[in-house]
């Protein structure tokens, strides 16, 4: 739970997943509370697309063996960490001031989608105890997340000039695509000592 | 080309942070005839001031190029919150050739004195993937960098378009329109950022303008006369404003900068009927765009002696509004009067009640008024750059080599001239600021740093 927690604030930290859309609505519109409208849909888009991975490799594991789900999710991670490692700057394209609601959402579930946001969490499902639990991971990845979102929105709208922010934006994108490959990485040496214990199993079984 | 921490100093949230950002201390100017890029010293503190310090000469081939429009791969734009590339820089320039269909990729970083060029995009190549020819106009925008076209590959004929760039490897990717509806001449185009507005303007088609200016095509109204809107989103064209086919070549476009406005200028070389140029203002009313003629400049009559075969029909010296400018503030607009020789600026505080606020007078077909310095000017005022900070307005005197010969048949020394813009109004020429390229000719200024016609801003105020 407390990667799902970690995975949150590392989500909810990135510009390109919501705040500085918030940040930017609020100067916009003159009205700070644009802030927190803008962040509910954020979070609700971006929690949907969580959500379907996770769905998806909870299914997978309840009626596949757990080993293959593991490489399959590090070759996802890895082929799509190095995707993104060498087109880390690919962004969906326009949006607008003008976008309702339903439409931030799916700016935010399209923009957490194309980054892999719910495939980060791949391998934190493969871990867990039982099923139940894939709904909670959602849940307390994404709270973690509308909190640091609304902690960055409102430090950087408040105390921040936007001149100050400039100087201190780091390279996000290329944070994101390492932590993916990161992700993979981990799932992969899971797996390898997955297949060791097991075929270490095996020897002990022949002898 | 990416930074890690901190964003490229030159992108600005907002056109205000923009205007107090440090000035210029270079300026990049196209020249052709030979095809080549300047680089001028504009750092009044420098010892080298007002002299060329660089010089890139495009390589030779077969055709010419004809350099004209060029931009920056990455500006503001790239901040803004929906789509933000903070980490992209500000270094390349992108240098069409109008002529030869290509398109070169100019590294200013490395060494911004010494430009070199790192890619060259191929007439073939451009055609065939984006179905172009004749790129112009080049805004760096937020997928990419987006690039108007006048022709289609591989004709003297339309449609002219929009395609785009990637912005790190500056592939070409392929026309922008999904459906053009009734849009088939290209020029000018530029947007309303935050509300997903594509703007685009008319000129003619090659055949009509490339070996000089068709007059008969010209006399049958066959030039531009409309302007187009599309979506950005959709790229669907949702529709046309006609200006009336009197008015031709519906050229430079100058979008308000303050993102949360929906109106903008163009500029209107001819009326057929009288010879007068036009700039318009276009704005949005109950979700449809109209346009409104809020200033029209008049020919002046000449003695057919005095002119130049292609006006002796006429009598009269058009004034040839081709290219207009807007000070980051939307307070001050230019506009280049080529033919006449003469630059206009006017106070657009009010975009539909311009008031006039200096006019002075460079070169031009009867009055060849010379610079202060006493150096003679050939042709008058043409492309035309103001300073971020709105204090300086640089201007060349080139328009397009096979119109230049047209109208000024004496010839145009190139030439890049600086003039101080008081700050509630009014122009002075600098009488020490008189940049010779020699006999090559100038065209399109840009400045380091970004000037009044490069950058989107997404932030207001």
């Amino acid at each position: 739970m407390y990667t799902a927690i970690l995975l949150g604030v590392f989500h909810g930290i990135n510009p390109a997943m919501g705040w500085l859309f918030a940040v930017f609505l609020a100067i916009y519109r003159k009205d700070r509370r644009e802030l927190f409208r803008a962040l509910v849909p954020i979070t609700v888009g971006h929690a949907v697309s969580v959500a379907l991975i996770v769905a998806i490799v909870a299914a997978a594991r309840s009626t596949l063996p757990v080993l293959p789900i593991r490489y399959g999710a590090a070759a996802v991670l890895l082929l799509f960490g190095v995707y993104r490692l060498l087109r880390w700057y690919r962004h969906i394209a326009w949006a607008s001031v003008n976008l309702s609601r339903r439409e931030l959402a799916v700016w935010s579930f399209l923009g957490a989608t194309s980054h892999g946001s719910g495939l980060m969490l791949a391998p934190l499902v493969l871990d867990l105890p039982g099923g139940q639990n894939a709904i909670a991971v959602v849940l307390v990845h994404s709270a973690a997340m509308l909190l640091t979102m609304a902690g960055a929105a409102v430090l950087v709208h408040d105390r921040f000039s936007l001149a100050r922010m400039q100087k201190l934006w780091v390279n996000f994108d290329l944070i994101w695509a390492l932590s993916l490959v990161a992700a993979g990485g981990l799932s992969l040496l899971a797996a390898l000592s997955q297949t060791h214990g097991m075929s270490g199993m095996h020897g002990m079984h022949g002898g | 080309m990416t930074k890690f921490l901190g964003t490229d100093p030159t992108f600005y949230p907002s056109a205000q942070a923009a205007m107090e950002a440090p000035p210029e201390r270079l300026a990049y100017v196209a020249l052709v005839k030979p095809d080549g890029l300047a680089v001028v010293d504009v750092d009044p503190e420098s010892p080298s001031y007002s002299r060329v310090v660089g010089h890139l000469a495009m390589p030779a081939s077969a055709e010419e190029d004809e350099l004209h429009h060029f931009g920056w791969n990455a500006c503001s734009s790239a901040l803004c919150p929906m789509a933000p590339h903070p980490h992209l820089e500000r270094r390349y320039l992108i240098v069409p050739g109008l002529r030869s269909s290509r398109i070169y990729i100019v590294d200013t970083k490395a060494d911004p004195r010494n430009l070199k060029i790192v890619k060259t995009i191929e007439p073939e190549e451009l055609m065939r993937r984006t179905g172009y020819s004749r790129p112009h106009t080049i805004h760096c925008g937020p997928a990419g960098i987006y690039v108007s076209a006048l022709g289609a590959a591989g004709s003297d004929e339309g449609p002219g378009g929009i395609f785009m760039l990637e912005h790190e490897t500056f592939q070409p990717l392929g026309r922008f329109e999904v459906d053009r509806g009734s849009q088939y001449l290209g020029y000018d185009f530029w947007w309303h950022i935050l509300h997903d507005v594509v703007v685009t303007s008319e000129w003619g088609i090659p055949r009509h303008f490339e070996n000089g200016l068709d007059v008969n095509a010209l006399v049958a109204k066959q030039f531009g006369h409309k302007l187009h809107f599309f979506d950005a989103r959709s790229r669907k064209h949702i529709q046309e404003v006609d200006l009336g086919d009197d008015y031709q070549m519906t050229l430079e476009l100058r979008p308000a900068h303050d993102p949360t406005k929906l109106y903008g200028f163009v500029g209107v070389v001819t009326n057929v009927t009288n010879l007068a140029s036009s700039i318009w203002v276009w704005y949005r009313e109950n979700g449809s765009f109209k346009v409104k003629k809020v200033i029209e400049i008049a020919a002046q009559p000449a003695a057919a002696a005095d002119l130049p075969a292609i006006l002796q029909p006429f009598g009269a010296v058009p004034p040839l509004v081709t290219d207009i400018g807007l000070s980051l503030d939307d307070r001050f607009l230019y506009a280049s009067c080529w033919g006449t020789g003469e630059l206009h600026q006017y106070d657009v505080s009010d975009p539909f009640a311009p008031k006039l606020t200096a006019v002075v007078q460079l070169g031009g077909v009867i009055s060849r008024t010379p610079h202060p310095s006493g150096e003679r000017i050939g042709g008058g005022p043409q492309m035309l750059e103001i300073s971020r900070d709105g204090r300086r307005v640089y201007v060349t005197n080139s328009l397009y080599s096979s119109w230049d010969d047209q109208f000024y048949p004496e010839g145009i020394p190139g030439a890049l001239i600086k003039l101080d813009a008081h700050p509630n109004g009014g122009l002075t020429i600098d009488p020490r600021f008189h940049v010779s390229f020699g006999d090559a000719r100038s065209h399109q200024v840009r400045l380091e740093g970004g000037d009044s016609s490069t950058d989107s801003f997404c932030f207001p105020g």
